[in-house]
């Protein structure tokens, strides 16, 4: 009897002691926010807002207790309250507090990553845009801001020319990215894209990481996982590759080689190129990767060698001259990062790379060699929401020498470059949607006699969700480039402040970016003969000023399968450099470039469709039998390259592309005589594209156990 | 004497009242769900897995729930957000070798792919794959996990037109697994005859 009494005060208890919470969510603008989940911490007590953000449930709970609030996309709000309570219960939920992440500088900024807000494409369409042949540099000039020179494939930015853009892999400097090809026949990039899980690409203003690099860097990083293991095969008309990678534990080694020969392409396909020797190309690469605990260790060895010999067009002589080029490329980049705990990260490098050039042109024997050295080591701290630093400290070490032999003349030349360079940068958020980044960079040389310091700062605005401002400043040197630093070693630094406004907006498949910029150039490197020789005077008196803007417009979402995007650069581009006696236009310049760039995705044919249609204007050429200096111009030219991958089963891909389809046959400017012929007349030679078109077709085959993968990365 | 009776009989009625509080709010949640109440539903199995800290199953339906509506969300920001939320859950990784749980992470990785498959096909459907590898070395009579694995492959090889007898093989194999499978604990994941039956309808 007692017992029941018991049991029955208990469940009385029980039912008194529920009681009525009820309440109201609001966002932080003070409107009601729909569908928030509101309960008491632990218990099922809770319930699910209405529209006007009204919420009511019944609790049993009594005394302190803690009462949550959760909506997607916003931290979770959580307060204690006693129980019970009568009064309407008012939650504010607040806005994340990660302003670092909420907004970012886009001022010269250009990201190809496969995740993220602010990426303007992926590594994918860097290898599927038609005309690229999967060179990352051929890709990059479909975007705003960058420029290649088709008689040399080397990327320029906003007006700087190729020797400014410096390139990186994980942070450590690349010193020779680009293949060796013989005058007029375009490089590439040495690097097979899909090896870097994001391509950063700078137009100016970048990171106080970086330095020697008067306009761009080219950043580029690989992927912190593991790779499965698969082998692939590939078989185009130029070549063959071969490539395995091995996974166990938490290790994954992988190698590749490829062979490319342009002999029996030349044989169908007559090139403008009398060949005594058809470009031949033997490389090997090893990829070892290893994931500790709290750390990330990468491995990359690469070896290249090139042979090629042709019969070269010289306006001064009255042949074509034999050329033959051998040259041998090894490069290692080891990087590691560690997590340290506490929001402190630590990486460090070591970049090895050597090169060697042996080039006979005519009678003339031209050996060189270069090594360099990258050591850095980097730190950085996230110490709240709202700031966050990098430090490091970095040596470039470079030795360049070269000799030259004509039959009993000969001498040698060079220099050897010993930089230290500290820096530190910090971004801080100053209000929700305002963050701010300043750093500091000091470069000493042992070949300058003063060192650099070097200011950057940057500011980003976002106006809502989707629309960014922002601008950016920043100091730059950089040695005179190796042309001219292996004759005159004591040439001081070039200079150049960067100032840059930007406007960036996303939203669901549209993006839209704008850029303005005006560039300052100081102590421009300058020679008093033809071309930089041995005997040539040298100093730092030349100057120049930039002044241009970018626009950039993506759609992906309008059709189905469909993603394009146009590009414009509008250049303008003044500069006393070299031997120029005046203040003009450089001949690299193109005043407008305007690319578009179509892919689509034919399900029905399981086949893409790319397109790229590039225009360019004309750019100046000196003519010396004229009075006025750098006063001609070549006309503007038309380029359209198509491609088709057709996947014919998950791991067998076939792919064909053909650049320049119509045909066009741009002039790149002209080649004078050094001295004027018997009627007093500088002779010249136009300077043309040495294949109109390239044709390619290849078959790659993926073997994996996932049996999934497959090598559109190497298109 | 008497004290411990009645503690006794509190705790009996204590933990009788927590099982019947999670059998009735995971029917509640259920019925929500049924009824299209998608983010209510999500909000009750969020209440429950809270409290029940120890129990993934209320968890595993909150992922599920929001996966699912993903596939049907036509606004691509919501889609996002539904996916995200749902691979929050799922990340915690003491469940990494749940092959129910595996299974789930699969199918949001699914979810999350056909969002762009273009771009994201390559680097997701090797881990979806891998990770319908590992469910069923977990647990090799998990229906689901030889279920979800066929489909993903049928998919991928009716689209290059390729032979998918061995698949059915393995839908095949995994009807037999469904009628043997027994449900152990309350609401555990039983999910996944009827897209067995409509995919062997198709297989032949």
């Amino acid at each position: 009897m007692k017992l029941l009494l018991t049991l029955l005060f208990l469940s009385i208890t029980i039912v008194s002691a529920q009681s009525i919470l009820k309440g109201k969510v609001l966002g932080k603008n003070g409107k009601p926010i729909y569908l928030a989940n509101v309960y008491i911490e632990g218990t099922y007590d809770g319930g699910t807002t209405d529209s006007l953000g009204n919420f009511v449930f019944e609790t049993s709970e009594q005394g302190t207790k803690i009462i949550k609030a959760s909506v997607v996309g916003l931290p979770t709000y959580n307060r204690p309250i006693q129980l019970p309570q009568k009064e309407l219960l008012i939650i504010q939920m607040q806005e994340s507090e990660n302003r670092l992440q909420e907004v970012t500088i886009q001022a010269g900024v250009l990201q190809a990553n496969s995740s993220g807000k602010n990426t303007v494409m992926s590594p994918l369409d860097i290898v599927t845009t038609a005309g690229s042949m999967g060179n990352i540099i051929s890709a990059l000039a479909t975007l705003p801001g960058a420029q290649v020179g088709g008689e040399n494939g080397r990327l320029m930015v906003h007006g700087g020319d190729a020797s400014e853009t410096q390139t990186y892999i994980n942070g450590i400097r690349v010193a020779q990215p680009y293949t060796a090809t013989p005058n007029e026949v375009p490089v590439r990039g040495r690097f097979s894209p899909m090896l870097f899980k994001g391509v950063n690409f700078s137009t100016g203003g970048y990171s106080a990481e970086f330095g020697n690099a008067l306009s761009s860097i080219l950043a580029l990083n690989t992927e912190n996982t593991i790779e499965q293991s698969k082998t692939e095969l590939s078989l185009s008309s130029v070549g063959l590759g071969l490539g395995h990678t091995l996974q166990w534990g938490k290790n994954s080694l992988t190698f590749n080689s490829s062979y490319t020969n342009l002999k029996p392409y030349s044989k169908i396909i007559t090139p403008d190129i009398k060949w005594t020797k058809p470009y031949e190309n033997a490389s090997g690469e090893m990829i070892y990767r290893h994931q500790f605990k709290e750390g990330f260790l990468n491995i990359y060895g690469a070896y290249n060698f090139e042979n090629m010999g042709l019969y070269q067009a010289d306006i001064n002589y009255e042949q074509p001259v034999p050329l033959k080029k051998k040259s041998n490329n090894a490069y290692a980049n080891i990087s590691y990062s560690q997590n340290l705990g506490n929001r402190w990260t630590f990486q460090s490098g070591i970049g090895l790379g050597y090169l060697t050039d042996k080039l006979h042109y005519d009678d003339v024997y031209l050996p060189n060699e270069e090594k360099s050295l990258h050591l850095k080591g980097t730190l950085s701290k996230i110490w709240n929401n709202k700031i966050k630093s990098i430090g490091g400290i970095e040596y470039f070490d470079t030795n360049y020498q070269e000799e030259y032999h004509r039959q009993t003349l000969g001498y040698s030349y060079g220099y050897h470059s010993k930089m230290t360079a500290v820096f530190t940068e910090t971004t801080f958020g100053i209000l929700p949607n305002l963050i701010g980044k300043i750093g500091l960079r000091e470069t000493s040389s042992n070949l300058q006699a003063k060192s650099t310091l070097e200011p950057r700062a940057s500011l980003g605005y976002a106006l809502n969700k989707y629309t960014q401002l922002s601008l950016a400043y920043g100091n730059f040197h950089q040695q005179a480039p190796t042309p001219l630093l292996k004759y005159a070693p004591q040439l001081d630094w070039m200079e150049a402040n960067h100032y840059i406004a930007n406007y960036f907006y996303s939203r669901g498949g549209h993006l839209l970016r704008l850029e303005a910029y005006h560039k300052e150039y100081n102590n421009l490197a300058k020679y008093n003969s033809i071309t930089p020789k041995y005997d040539s005077q040298y100093d730092n008196n030349g100057s120049g000023k930039v002044k241009g803007f970018d626009l950039f417009y993506k759609n992906s979402s309008t059709i189905k399968n469909l993603q394009y995007w146009i590009s414009y650069s509008y250049t303008d581009s003044k500069r006393n450099e070299a031997n120029y006696p005046t203040t003009v236009t450089p001949p690299y310049v193109y005043k407008h470039s305007f690319y578009i760039v179509g892919k689509y995705w034919l399900s029905s044919l399981r086949s893409q469709l790319s397109l790229t249609n590039s225009f360019v204007s004309g750019r100046n050429y000196n003519d010396p039998n004229q009075t006025v200096f750098m006063n001609c111009h070549t006309k503007g030219y038309n380029s359209l390259s198509m491609s088709w991958s057709f996947l014919y089963s998950q791991q067998k891909i076939i792919h064909f592309s053909v650049s320049n389809v119509l045909g066009a046959s741009p002039i790149y400017g002209y080649q004078y005589a050094d001295r004027p012929n018997s009627q007093g007349i500088y002779d010249r030679r136009p300077i043309v594209p040495t294949v109109k078109r390239f044709v390619f077709l290849g078959y790659f085959w993926t073997i994996s156990k996932n049996e999934k993968d497959n090598q559109l990365d190497n298109l | 004497m008497k004290s411990f009776i009645i503690a006794i009989i509190c705790l009996i009625s204590g933990s009788t009242f927590a099982q019947s509080n999670f059998e009735k709010s995971m029917g509640q949640a259920m019925s929500l769900w049924q009824s299209g109440e998608t983010q209510k539903a999500a909000a009750l199995l969020e209440r429950i897995s809270q409290a029940e800290k120890d129990n993934w199953i209320p968890a595993y339906y909150q992922a599920m729930v929001l996966t699912t509506a993903s596939f049907s969300e036509k606004n691509k920001e919501t889609q996002a957000k539904y996916i995200q939320s749902a691979e929050e859950i799922l990340n915690n990784s003491a469940q990494d070798n749940n092959s129910e749980w595996l299974v789930l992470r699969a199918m949001n990785q699914t979810a999350l792919m056909i969002t762009d498959p273009m771009t994201k096909a390559k680097e997701l459907s090797p881990k979806i794959i891998g990770l319908y590898k590992k469910a069923i070395t977990l647990a090799p009579n998990n229906p689901r996990a030889v279920l979800g694995l066929a489909e993903f492959q049928i998919n991928a090889k009716k689209y290059f037109n390729q032979d998918t007898s061995k698949e059915c093989e393995d839908v095949k194999k995994a009807l037999s697994l469904f009628s043997e499978e027994k449900t152990t604990a309350p609401f555990a994941p039983s999910w996944g005859k009827d897209r067995a039956e409509q995919l062997i309808k198709e297989c032949k």
